[in-house]
C-alpha cells in the first residue's frame, strides 16, 4: 500500500481510541515499586551532576554575550494572544533568515572542512584522530577581529568570507544554529580571550569578540599557576568537566601574552537507543593487530544506506536533530583512501545523495570513548594561513600596538564517547601567542569492525569528525 | 483546566485560550510533531501552527471530545509539513513505523480513498476487540508515531517485549482483515 493510503486509513481510528491512548493504561500496584526506585536513582544522579562551576579569578574585561536567538514563543508564557501571534511570525522569520546565512557560510566553508578532514584525520599510526571543524572555524574566525592586513586576509580566504563583517554574521548564525542547552540535549559553544597583565589592548576588538563571537575576555598573569588553573577551570566549566584529563596539562609559558580558547560541548541521546542486552563482544581489526571490543547492535533496522567509490555509510539520528555518520572504507581500502577521495564529506553535507537506498541493516557499532590532541598549525599553514604563525609577519595590530605578537601553536583537544544512550563529545581549541556498486541484497550487514570514520553534524554543520583506528585505545 | 472550558475560552476569543491549550496539550502535540518530523525546531514551529489552526477552527467547530480533535489537527499539520519539505534531511522514524504497519496490510494499491477509509474502520473494529494495553501499544506506535523504546518506557516493559507484542497484534490484524475479505496476494 502507498503511505498516503495508510495515513488515510489511520485517520479512521476512532476518537475514543485516540483519547484512550493519551496516557498509558494503569498497571497493578507492584509497578509503583519500580517507579519509586527509579525516582530515587534520578534524584541521586541529579545531585551528582549539579556541581557548581569553578570560579575564575582573572579580571573580566568583557563578558560573553548570551544567545540572541529569539526563544520559542511558548503560548503558556503569553497573556495577549495578538502579541503571541506577532512573536510566532518573528520567530519563524528569524529562523529562516538564520538558515539562509548558515547555508551561505557552509558553502564557503566546504573546502576548509573537506581539506581539514584530510589533513587532520589522516594517520599512519595506530591512533585515533579527532577534530572539530566548527570549533576550528570559530577559533580561527576570532583572530580576524585581532589582526589586520595580509594576516587577516589569509584567514578570511580560508574560511570563504569576503569581509570581517560578513564573517561576523556567518559565525553568529552558525553559533545560534548549533547552540542548544536544555536538560537533556546540550550543544554549547564558548569562546574566550586571555590577555597578559599590562598589555594595552584595543577595547573595540575585545568588545567585538564579546558581542559577535560570544567570547569572554580576561586579563591576568599569563603563565602563572593561578592563570593556568583559571583557564583549565574555564574549559571545564564549558565542557561539563568532560576534558579534565587534557586540561590538567595546560601550562602556558611566561612569554605568552595572549591566548584564545574555544570550546564545544555536545551531549545528545540517540533517537532510538541501543539496548545493552543486545551488546556483543567481538574482534576489531586494528591496524597493528586484533583487539576485542564491545559492539552495540541493531538487528534489521530500517535506515538509509549510502555508498561512494571507496566507502559505505549509515547515519543515526540524535534527539536534538543532529546525526552521527559512520563511514566504513570498502574491503581493501583504508580510511586514508576515503579521506583523500573526499566525496564522503559531500555526502554528509548534501541534502540528498543519489547513491543511497532505504533498506534493512544489521548494524554493529563499537562502543568507544576516544580522545586526541592535535596541533593544527602545520595543516593550517599548508592551507595558506601562514602569517599568523610567523614572527615578524603576524599583524595583531587590531588587538594591540604593544609588542609584536604571533601564534606559537593551534592545539585542538577532542574527546568523543558513544554508548547505548547517545553521544557525548567535547573539544577545546587553543591558540597562544608568543566506490563500489549498489548493495545487491535487501538486507545488509554494516559491521564497523575495522578502522572507520565518523562525522557528527547538526543542521548540516559538521561539529566533530574522527577516525577510529582502535576503539580500545 | 477541563477540556470543555478550553472550548468555551476559544468561543469567547479569550486571550488565555491558547496558553490553556498549550498547558493541556502542548507536550503531547510536540511529541506527535517530533515523531513525524524528527526535528525539534520543526516540531516547535508545527506546534504553534496547530494552535493557530485550532484558534481559527473553534468556533465555529465545537469539538467534543476535544483531545482527539486537537491531536488530529496536530498530526495533520505535521504530515502537511512533511509533504511540503520532502527535500529536507530528516529522521525517518515515522516512515519506519508506517513501513512496519504496511507489512500486515493488504497488498496492491487501493483504488479509492474510500477503500482506505473502510480499511481504517476495519482496523478500528479490530482494535476494539483487543485489551487496553495492546490498543495503547498499537495506537501509540502507528498513530502517535512513538518509538518502541518510548512505549516500553511508558509501560515499564522491556523493548523486546513491546516488539513481540506489536508483532502479535499485527499478525492478528492481518488475520482479521483476511476474514473481512481483504486479499494479500500470493
Amino acid at each position: 500500500m502507498e503511505y498516503e493510503e495508510i495515513i488515510t486509513a489511520l485517520e479512521e481510528i476512532s476518537d475514543k481510541h485516540i483519547a484512550e491512548a493519551e496516557k498509558p493504561p494503569k498497571k497493578r500496584a507492584k509497578t509503583f515499586w519500580k517507579i519509586a526506585v527509579a525516582a530515587v536513582l534520578v534524584i541521586a544522579i541529579g545531585v551528582t551532576a549539579m556541581s557548581a562551576p569553578a570560579r575564575i579569578h582573572a579580571d573580566v574585561i568583557a563578558e560573553a554575550s548570551e544567545s540572541r536567538a529569539m526563544e520559542w514563543p511558548n503560548p503558556q508564557t503569553y497573556k495577549d494572544h495578538d502579541v503571541w501571534r506577532v512573536d510566532v511570525d518573528q520567530w519563524n522569520a528569524e529562523r529562516e533568515a538564520r538558515g539562509e546565512i548558515t547555508a551561505q557560510a557552509l558553502s564557503g566553508l566546504s573546502a576548509f572542512f573537506r581539506e581539514g578532514n584530510g589533513r587532520f584525520l589522516q594517520t599512519e599510526k595506530n591512533e585515533n584522530k579527532l577534530w572539530s571543524p566548527v570549533n576550528a572555524y570559530i577559533g580561527l574566525a576570532m583572530t580576524t577581529e585581532l589582526t589586520d592586513g595580509e594576516t587577516r586576509q589569509q584567514v578570511l580566504d580560508l574560511l570563504g568570507a569576503e569581509s570581517v563583517e560578513e564573517l561576523r554574521k556567518q559565525v553568529s548564525a552558525v553559533w545560534e544554529s548549533t547552540y542548544q542547552d536544555d536538560s537533556n540535549e546540550v550543544s554549547v559553544l564558548a569562546n574566550s580571550l586571555w590577555l597578559e597583565n599590562g598589555l594595552q589592548y584595543n577595547q573595540e576588538a575585545t568588545d567585538a569578540l564579546s558581542y559577535h563571537y560570544y567570547a569572554s575576555v580576561y586579563q591576568g598573569d599569563l603563565g602563572s599557576t593561578r592563570m593556568n588553573k583559571d583557564i583549565a577551570a574555564w574549559i571545564n566549566n564549558n565542557t561539563g568537566n568532560f576534558l579534565e584529563d587534557s586540561t590538567k596539562g595546560i601550562v602556558l609559558s611566561p612569554e605568552t601574552v595572549m591566548a584564545l580558547y574555544s570550546t564545544l560541548y555536545f551531549q545528545a541521546k540517540w533517537s532510538d537507543e541501543f539496548s545493552e542486552s543486545k551488546n556483543t563482544e567481538d574482534v576489531f581489526h586494528a591496524p597493528d593487530g586484533d583487539v576485542r571490543t564491545v559492539y552495540m547492535n541493531k538487528k534489521l533496522e530500517q535506515m538509509d544506506y549510502y555508498w561512494g567509490e571507496t566507502f559505505s555509510a549509515v547515519n543515526l539520528w540524535l534527539k536534538n536533530g543532529s546525526r552521527m555518520w559512520f563511514i566504513l572504507p570498502d574491503e581493501g581500502k583504508t580510511v586514508n583512501d576515503v579521506l583523500s577521495d573526499g566525496t564522503y564529506m559531500e555526502m554528509v553535507l548534501a541534502n540528498q545523495w543519489e547513491d543511497s537506498k532505504y533498506m534493512k541493516v544489521n548494524l554493529s557499532v563499537p562502543k568507544f570513548d576516544v580522545a586526541s590532541t592535535t596541533d593544527l598549525s602545520e595543516g593550517l599553514k599548508d592551507m595558506g594561513v601562514t602569517n599568523v604563525f610567523t614572527e615578524g609577519a603576524a599583524d595583531f595590530s587590531e588587538l594591540t600596538a604593544d609588542s609584536p605578537i604571533y601564534l606559537t601553536g593551534a592545539n585542538q583537544s577532542v574527546r568523543v564517547q558513544i554508548d547505548e544512550e547517545g553521544v557525548k563529545a567535547a573539544v577545546y581549541f587553543e591558540m597562544k601567542g608568543a566506490g563500489s556498486a549498489a548493495p545487491p541484497e535487501e538486507i545488509i550487514d554494516f559491521v564497523l569492525d575495522r578502522p572507520f570514520l565518523f562525522v557528527i553534524e547538526k543542521e548540516n554543520v559538521p561539529l566533530f569528525a574522527g577516525c577510529v583506528n582502535n576503539p580500545e585505545n | 483546566m477541563e477540556d470543555r472550558k478550553i472550548v468555551q475560552l476559544l468561543f469567547a476569543r479569550a486571550e488565555n485560550a491558547i496558553s490553556e491549550l498549550s498547558a493541556r496539550f502542548g507536550k503531547q502535540l510536540h511529541r506527535i510533531a517530533y515523531n513525524i518530523l524528527g526535528n525539534k525546531m520543526d516540531a516547535e514551529e508545527c506546534t504553534n501552527d496547530t494552535y493557530l489552526a485550532l484558534w481559527n477552527a473553534i468556533p465555529p467547530v465545537s469539538p467534543d471530545p476535544l483531545a482527539p480533535y486537537v491531536y488530529r489537527t496536530g498530526r495533520n499539520a505535521a504530515l502537511k509539513r512533511l509533504h511540503r519539505d520532502t527535500a529536507k534531511k530528516r529522521d525517518r522514524r515515522y516512515d519506519i513505523s508506517l513501513e512496519e504497519l504496511n507489512g500486515c496490510l493488504p497488498g496492491g494499491d487501493l483504488e479509492q480513498v474510500i477503500d482506505a477509509m473502510e480499511l481504517g474502520r476495519a482496523m478500528d473494529r479490530f482494535l476494539e476487540s483487543k485489551s487496553k494495553e495492546n490498543r495503547y501499544i498499537f495506537i501509540r506506535r502507528y498513530w502517535y508515531g512513538d518509538s518502541v523504546g518510548e512505549i516500553a518506557k511508558e509501560l515499564h516493559m522491556q523493548e523486546n517485549a513491546v516488539s513481540v507484542r506489536l508483532n502479535r497484534i499485527r499478525a492478528g490484524l492481518k488475520e482479521y482483515l483476511e476474514k473481512e475479505g481483504y486479499h494479500y496476494g500470493v
